[in-house]
């Protein structure tokens, strides 16, 4: 049977109402496809360990009833193999996401009161802003170009668009101009600083 | 040739012959320097490659995968994943049962009911209690000392089938009002004239008493 009759076979089954023969045709869909499913999860970058692979396996496949059962509306392979990569992609994120909070909370010796959560959360925007404001501070002074390196300055300090013109005495237009290069700039430095 | 374009055809070719060729190992065959650009070649041929009609070794395989058979089985259970996968993340944490037990009594202040508290854990990894009874403050409670947020738990738990609801037809009857309604509104008095069950501890409460108790 093709991927598609198998399809067809399911979304005609959940439509009737029919538990048994969905479930039937779900198994048979998932088996002929489970190839791809493991291969869309294995070609993902975020999963390093073994466990980390099979829970978004896990994760992937019971997301992915989920929304067949409940809302996907579509009746093409190009429709089921989308469904696929997008459930694929978002417990992927979920398993990493999951991973680096455990590892926070080890690392701050968290307990398991209700409270934990928030002083998780609390801890990572703290985390993210002092990042950011390493990498500016790392990476500004690295623009090579004066006035975009003194824009890019003055804007992440938040002074306006009329004062930064006024200061250098440039057009709106150049101000643009250097704002883009310089947070074009910025962006190669930031594929720098992550690797 | 190049290395990647090799490899990427010796997939191709073993996906058709349908040996269910493993993207990991396809991978770790690349150089370093070329794994993101084989893993996009590989990435957009899983998205409009053929199902394969896989060789019979490899449809016993993939039939007997582990994982496949787990999320199979979730579907059909009021407890859905939860048999696979609160052992899996317990013994991730290293801790027994009875620890997890305490962790919960200590969150919620209900210290001297550790034994219980266990059986009912017990029970939530056996699959023996419907998940649609387990309370959100539990899980909530159960995906900190397991290292998973309780919307994952709660998301886990819950993976049975829901048949589409036609809408309820709407008449008034003319006539003598049908036997079957009168025999539904006799035994709805009967069971509200039944007395009460003993109320919920607020251990039962937290396992049975549904998702807002």
């Amino acid at each position: 049977m093709s991927d598609d009759e198998h399809l067809r076979r399911f979304l005609a089954c959940r439509d009737a109402g029919d538990e048994a023969g969905a479930r039937a045709a779900w198994e048979a869909l998932l088996t002929a496809e489970w190839p791809r499913i493991k291969g869309i999860v294995d070609v993902q970058e975020a999963l390093f360990t073994r466990d980390e692979r099979d829970e978004a396996l896990s994760i992937a496949a019971g997301k992915l009833w989920k929304g067949m059962i409940t809302s996907f509306r579509g009746t093409s392979k190009g429709e089921w193999v989308n469904a696929v990569r997008r459930c694929v992609w978002f417990a992927a994120q979920q398993v990493q996401r999951d991973a680096a909070k455990r590892k926070a909370r080890e690392e701050l010796g968290l307990g398991d009161d209700e409270g934990a959560g928030w002083r998780y959360d609390k801890f990572a925007r703290e985390q993210e802003k002092a990042a950011a404001t390493d990498f500016v501070a790392w990476a500004v002074p690295q623009i090579p170009d004066e006035r975009q390196r003194h824009v890019v300055r003055q804007t992440l300090e938040g002074a306006s668009s009329d004062e930064i013109m006024a200061e250098l005495g440039i057009s709106r237009d150049n101000l643009y101009k250097l704002r883009q290069r310089g947070h074009e700039a910025l962006a190669k430095l930031k594929e720098q600083w992550d690797a | 040739m190049s290395t990647i374009d090799r490899l990427f055809s010796d997939f191709v070719d073993a996906w058709n012959r349908g040996d269910d060729p493993r993207v990991e190992a396809c991978l770790a065959r690349a150089q370093p320097g070329e794994r993101d650009a084989l893993r996009a070649l590989l990435a957009d041929w899983l998205a409009v490659a053929p199902t394969p009609a896989l060789s019979p070794p490899a449809a016993r395989a993939v039939a007997a995968d582990p994982i496949l058979r787990a999320a199979v089985a979730a579907t059909g259970r009021d407890a859905g994943a939860w048999p696979e996968l609160l052992p899996r993340l317990r013994e991730r944490t290293g801790l027994s049962i009875r620890a997890v037990a305490e962790r919960i009594t200590g969150v919620f202040g209900l210290r001297g009911q550790e034994e219980r508290a266990a059986a009912r854990l017990e029970q939530m990894e056996r699959g023996e209690l419907d998940a649609s009874r387990v309370s959100r403050r539990l899980l909530d409670a159960l995906g900190t000392v397991l290292g998973v947020p309780g919307d994952e738990l709660a998301e886990a738990g819950t993976l049975r089938f829901l048949p589409a609801v036609a809408p309820a037809a709407l008449f008034r009857a003319d006539g003598e009002p049908l036997r079957a309604l009168a025999e539904d509104l006799a035994e709805l008095a009967a069971a509200a004239a039944a007395p009460a069950p003993p109320p919920m501890d607020e251990l039962d409460r937290l396992f049975l008493g549904g998702p807002s108790a």
